[in-house]
């Protein structure tokens, strides 16, 4: 009985009316009092009154009357009831007209209203209009229309939203006008496109390769001005070059590693091809750091083509092994973009050194391997990396090593990884989110795992973590600590989005893995681990929280660690 | 034969002789031949004819024809009829009782009415039909005149009493009309007849008396009218017409050929407006509480005079009038207004007309204190302001059209502000349509707006967007039968000056703007070249245009700002169109222009900028390449000390913080629509600094709250 009072209270409280003053000449009755309104300053002074002002220090009730009813639009209260007596203004808020239909008045075909969420329901605003307008936009520029015509119009009355489109022809993209930044060659910045001088315009890949030059800070900021001309789209590309020499320092948590810190140098743009070189310290409880990485253009033309030298030294302490390595490598590497995704090819020598302090295999050993590596990924993936909802990626690697080229074994590690997302029944926002992560590795060698084992640990396979067996803690299994030369997962999400207050987006995932001790194959036990979480996209980047209990199936004579596991992660996604 | 002849004229003469005799008996005995009985049959055989031939019913309870001899000549003629009943097409009328009587007599060998009277006639039943479309009857070819004929000049009138109680008039199928008549004869000067008529009726809801004093002599037509039209609301008449006189000649005894008016009248508009619903359902309602609560004149005094030369009664169009006619407005004046109009007419052939018309609103802060609390109060900043507003016009008409030229001025003033405006509209209306030249000159406006803090500028108008108006047809209509042209400027060296504390001077406003019924606004809007404040120093506003289109966002837009450093001069260019505002950026020497924004926004060029700096001069440029900036926003970052600008292009959103303080800023969202962001950065020293934000502030379900520790270097 209590709890149903509470209930009952609770319920009475929040549909009760209250009246509140915005000033003492006017009073505002309503489910929201005049705080939760939110009036600004200069709407106050156009209110009350701006006592610094002869000619306003007051406000003839009729104008309170009608600036407080196009404030209050702002606000999705468009019927409200205002009464003035005298000086007084008294506002009785009535209820917040909401979107009750959603028309589309354009070419078939061109909107799916039924796929754009948070309108039907939500408060008839000028804000909403101004989404649902730049929605449009963006929706009908992504289908090549450039400079499309689009307004909306809402009865206050009936709730009725008509949207209104005008597309346009469809452009192809005729011309890129680069405007020269940070001494860089003419053409330079092509290389990051993500569209085709000659196809049809696309709004939302012109956005992604601005996004590109940012991420990988060779300028600092870049952006493409559209103009339709008969002809076609012409681009105008401007930048800002912004200072070359970038030092970075940083803090994260994570449960993995703790505490996290990262310190990060980097000069952005060395030449006129746009060579960059970055040094990264990282140091967590887990694992330290520190990698030199330095993408150069060699070529005296502006190109794709680049060589990707990399110097790594890190030291890794798990809960089988703790193990120091320090890697070279030199990759050739190669991207071209089609009309909807990237290919990178890279190919080149990696010689590893490694010495481990405590587990299994060899405690010192090195390997010279000739890695080769691809991945294809989706310019959607891309293009929502920040907040995935669609598209895929894809990585294969591998990395050959021959006994007889200053390596400790013979061995071939292939390994193949990818991500696809999709957005269930395509709404805008997203309602459902459907993630399948996988991924199988598998090292040929006539070696085995053991006690005795030349094998490296970057040739042995673990599982678990919030990198793929959720349920599991970090590179637990298997739980011999011996490592395997096959593993394989999957794992499949479900996230529901844009349903919960304070970003909150909870998901179900299921997790299964299994571990091989030889080439290709698995043995028993499969493990699995199912389990939820919670997702905060907060401004200041995403935090995951997992919690997960990991199962074996089969074989568990050799002791599998069945436990519930728990993960926060800061700034991953999936 | 001779015998023949000899009887035919004995026959003759016998004959002749028997005429004389019979005319002589019934000259001095007709009662003996007229008896009773006969003229009630003669009244039957009348009714009759009347009824076969002229479709007119008579009937009656009781008719009594009375001829009494008094002496050779004089005879008394009685009539006396009870419950008599007329009944034509569009007449019904039953008379309860009719008497009347009449002394003939002989005079200058003809016979004439030496007296007429008493007479009774009371009616309880008349009605008259005229709803029904008769046929034209052919005109006579002499007109009836209603005066006294000759015959009457000499006959004495004894009382009449005639009652119509009462009387139904039904002109259409829905206005119908019914009131009283009564008619006496007051006391009697002179052989002239003198009738006292009473009146009442009941007239769209208001109760109208009439009384005349009608003098009727050979002709001469004189009345002495006294007309109250009550209101339902008021003890007051709404109209009121007290001693009219009224006098109409007849030189020839054929045709009033002269009429002389003076008629004062009393109009109470309020009540007048009150009564009349159709006059009413035109006024606003908001405009009639307004109206009826300020000091406008509720009484208008009128006098009507008039002389006319014509044909008038009965009235023939060929025949031209001639003469004057003027109704002049009693002077008026209250606590605010003072008015007076007069309107006069000369009458040759056709008539021709001038009016003349002031009004003055002769104390406009007492005006501003009778509309306070009512719809038409006076909006802010205009509240404060006193002096008066002067209509004038002369206008002169005729039958075809009438020409109105109107001067509307305002003197208005405050110690910070001034409102003079000289309007002059030359107004053409005819039967067709209705012409207007309007010529608006904004003589010297200075206006004030309220302190305005750096943030987005609040909503002024509703969303346009959001409306349950149905689509406008984008012509006018074409068969419109009014049309204007409008002309709205201001006065050389006299631009219209607004301040605002985002100004550190008044903003110089010059307009040129014309507009017609069929064309959209044109013209231009320019702003002066004055100082102000942007970029953090004293520019220059070389030049500020805006070329008006339709709609007013396609206007056309060409600005020039200079900005002077001791290195170089930077030049401003805002070009394109109000909506999609262009902003080009040239410097002397030549500088790239992300330095041209990165010193205009901080003072320094893109080498000394720290990383949020010079993200920011790229963010900039790129919201003003996608003219993602509106003017107010542009003017708002250009004002504002900048501490960071970001700008979104798939949203087209901008979002700056500004400085307010020592190590404070706001955030203030600039883009098209509306304020998105709002919070605080505290900045610690050095490179680290503590940001909180609120995103989305007003809308409780997307609210957002964030902290975060920076530290940043680029160098």
């Amino acid at each position: 009985m209590p709890v149903f009072f509470l209930i009952f209270f609770t319920l009475s409280a929040a549909a009760s009316e209250k009246t509140s003053s915005v000033c003492p000449n006017v009073t505002i009755t309503g489910k929201e009092d005049a705080r939760a309104l939110g009036f600004s300053e200069n709407e106050k002074k156009l209110l009350c009154g701006d006592p610094d002002t002869a000619a306003w220090n007051k406000i003839p009730s009729n104008q309170v009357k009608f600036n407080i009813t196009n404030f209050l639009q702002d606000r999705g209260y468009l019927h409200p009831d205002i009464k003035t007596e005298g000086d007084q203004v008294h506002v009785e808020l009535g209820s917040k007209t909401k979107v009750v239909t959603f028309h589309y008045e354009g070419p078939d075909g061109m909107l799916d209203l039924s796929r754009k969420r948070k309108v039907i329901g939500e408060p008839l605003t000028p804000q909403l209009l101004g989404t649902v307008e730049a929605w449009a936009t963006q929706k009908v520029e992504s289908q090549g229309y450039a400079c499309p015509k689009v307004i909306t119009r809402a009865n206050p009355d009936t709730g009725d939203l008509l949207i209104h489109v005008e597309p346009g022809q469809t452009y192809d993209l005729n011309q890129i006008i680069e405007n020269p930044a940070g001494g860089l060659l003419p053409g330079v910045m092509r290389r990051y496109d993500a569209f085709h001088l000659g196809a049809p315009y696309n709004g939302d890949w012109v956005a992604l390769t601005e996004d590109r030059v940012s991420g990988d800070q060779v300028l600092e900021t870049t952006h493409f001005a559209t103009h339709c001309t008969p002809e076609g789209v012409t681009l105008t590309q401007t930048s800002i070059a912004g200072l070359p020499r970038l030092f970075v320092i940083g803090a994260g948590v994570d449960t993995e590693g703790l505490v996290q810190g990262r310190i990060s140098w980097r000069n952005s743009r060395i030449g006129d091809r746009g060579t960059w070189f970055d040094v990264t310290a990282m140091a967590s409880t887990l694992e330290q750091s520190i990698t030199a990485t330095m993408h150069y253009y060699f070529l005296p033309e502006p190109s794709r083509l680049f060589l990707m030298p990399q110097f790594q030294t890190l030291h890794d302490t798990e809960e089988w092994f703790e193990i120091t390595t320090q890697q070279v490598e030199t990759l050739l590497e190669k991207t071209w973009d089609t009309q909807d995704a990237q290919l990178l090819l890279g190919a080149g020598p990696v010689y590893t050194l490694e010495h481990t302090f405590v587990g299994f295999g060899p405690i010192n050993s090195g390997v010279f391997a000739l890695e080769t590596r691809a991945t294809w990924m989706s310019h959607e993936y891309e293009f929502h990396a920040k907040d995935p909802v669609q598209g895929y990626t894809v990585t294969a690697v591998l990395d050959s090593s021959s006994q007889h080229v200053a390596s400790v074994l013979s061995a071939e590690k292939l390994s193949l990884t990818g991500e696809s997302l999709y957005n269930i029944r395509g709404y805008d926002p997203t309602l459902l989110i459907a993630g399948l992560r996988w991924g199988y590795s598998t090292t040929f060698t006539s070696e085995r795992p053991g006690a005795n084992s030349l094998i490296p640990q970057n040739f042995l396979q673990y599982l678990g973590g919030s990198q793929n067996l959720r349920g599991f803690g970090r590179e637990e299994l298997p739980g011999t600590g011996l490592g395997g030369l096959t593993s394989a997962f999957g794992s499949f999400e479900l996230r529901l989005t844009h349903s919960l207050p304070v970003w909150m987006e909870p998901f179900l995932f299921d997790d299964i893995g299994a571990i091989g001790n030889g080439p290709l194959g698995f043995d028993s036990p499969l493990y699995d681990s199912p389990g939820f979480g919670i997702r905060l996209a907060s401004p200041i980047g995403v935090f995951r929280a997992t919690a997960a209990h990991g199962f074996a199936v089969g074989d568990t004579s050799l002791g599998v660690p069945i436990h519930f596991q728990f993960y926060v992660s800061y700034g991953e996604e999936f | 034969m001779r015998r023949f002849l000899k009887w035919f004229l004995l026959s003759l003469f016998s004959l002749i002789g028997v005429v004389v005799v019979a005319l002589f008996i019934f000259i001095q005995k007709p009662e003996r031949i007229l008896t009773p009985q006969r003229l009630g049959k003669l009244a039957l055989y009348g009714q009759n004819r009347l009824e076969k031939n002229e479709k007119i019913g008579i009937q009656w309870g009781s008719l009594d024809l009375e001829i009494h001899s008094h002496a050779f000549f004089r005879k008394e003629i009685l009539i006396r009829a009870a419950n008599l009943c007329i009944q034509t097409p569009e007449v019904k009328a039953c008379f309860d009782t009719l008497k009347f009587r009449a002394l003939t007599t002989l005079k200058k060998s003809l016979p004439a009415l030496a007296e007429l009277g008493p007479i009774e006639i009371v009616s309880q039943n008349l009605q008259i039909d005229l709803s029904h479309p008769t046929p034209p009857s052919a005109p006579s070819t002499k007109p009836s005149i209603f005066s006294v004929p000759s015959w009457l000049a000499d006959t004495r009138f004894l009382p009449f009493k005639i009652d119509f109680l009462p009387w139904r008039v039904q002109l259409t199928e829905k206005e119908k009309y019914r009131g009283t008549l009564t008619v006496r004869t007051p006391h009697q000067e002179g052989n002239d007849l003198k009738l006292q008529l009473n009146a009442s009726t009941h007239y769209l809801q208001r109760d109208v008396q009439i009384t005349a004093l009608l003098g009727l002599a050979p002709r001469k037509l004189q009345a002495l009218l006294n007309l109250d039209i009550d209101s339902p609301h008021s003890e007051k008449p709404q109209l009121s017409v007290h001693d009219c006189k009224v006098g109409l000649t007849s030189p020839d005894g054929e045709v009033y050929r002269n009429l002389s008016v003076h008629c004062p009248v009393d109009l109470n508009v309020v009540n007048a407006l009150a009564a009349a619903p159709k006059a009413r359902k035109k006024i606003p309602e908001v405009f009639w509480a307004s109206f009826q609560k300020a000091d406008f004149p509720k009484q208008i005094d009128l006098t009507i005079d008039s002389q006319l030369e014509g044909s008038l009664l009965p009235y023939d169009p060929k025949v031209p009038l001639k003469g004057t006619a003027t109704a002049e407005m009693v002077p008026f004046k209250s606590r605010v207004l003072e008015a007076h109009a007069k309107v006069e007419t000369i009458w040759n052939g056709s008539p021709r007309g001038n009016l003349d018309l002031s009004l003055a609103i002769h104390d406009y802060t007492m005006l501003a204190n009778d509309l306070k609390h009512t719809p038409y109060e006076i909006p802010a900043p205009l509240a404060v302001l006193n002096g008066n507003i002067v209509l004038e016009s002369n206008a002169a008409f005729d039958l075809k059209e009438a020409h109105v030229p109107l001067r509307l001025t305002t003197t208005l003033h405050s110690p910070t502000e001034d409102l003079n405006t000289v309007t002059q509209a030359d107004l053409t209306i005819s039967q067709q349509k209705t012409e207007a030249n309007i010529d608006v000159l904004l003589s010297k406006i200075r206006l004030e707006l309220p302190k305005l803090a750096l943030a987005a500028p609040p909503r002024i108008f509703p969303d346009s967007r959001i409306t349950n108006k149905p689509r406008k047809p984008s012509n006018s209509n074409p068969s419109s039968r009014f049309h204007y042209t409008a002309h709205i400027h201001t006065a050389d060296n006299q631009p219209v000056l607004i301040a605002s504390n985002l100004a550190h001077k008044p903003i110089p406003i010059a307009l040129d703007v014309k507009m017609t019924d069929a064309t959209p606004p044109s013209g231009k809007i320019s702003i002066e070249p004055f100082p102000l404040n942007l970029f953090q120093r004293d520019v220059q506003l070389k030049s500020f245009d805006m070329t008006l289109a339709s709609p007013v966002s396609d206007s056309e837009l060409t600005g020039e700002i200079d900005v002077n450093y001791v290195d170089y001069d930077i030049k401003v260019q805002i070009v394109n169109t109000v909506s999609k505002p262009k902003v080009i950026l040239s410097s002397s020497p030549p500088l790239p222009d992300d330095e041209i924004v990165a010193v205009l926004l901080f003072g320094t060029p893109p080498d000394e900028l720290d990383s949020d700096q010079t993200s920011s001069v790229g963010n900039t440029q790129a919201a003003i390449a996608d003219g993602a900036l509106g003017l107010g926003s542009l003017y708002l970052l250009a004002s504002t000390p900048i501490q960071s600008v970001n700008y979104d292009p798939t949203t087209g959103v901008v979002t700056a913080k500004v400085k307010l303080g020592k190590g404070t800023s706001l955030n203030l969202g600039a883009d098209q629509n509306q304020l998105a962001q709002t919070g605080v950065r505290q900045r610690l020293g050095g490179h680290w600094s503590i940001e909180t934000d609120i995103n989305n502030p007003t809308d409780s379900e997307n609210r957002t709250l964030s902290a975060l520790l920076v530290w940043s270097l680029r160098y």
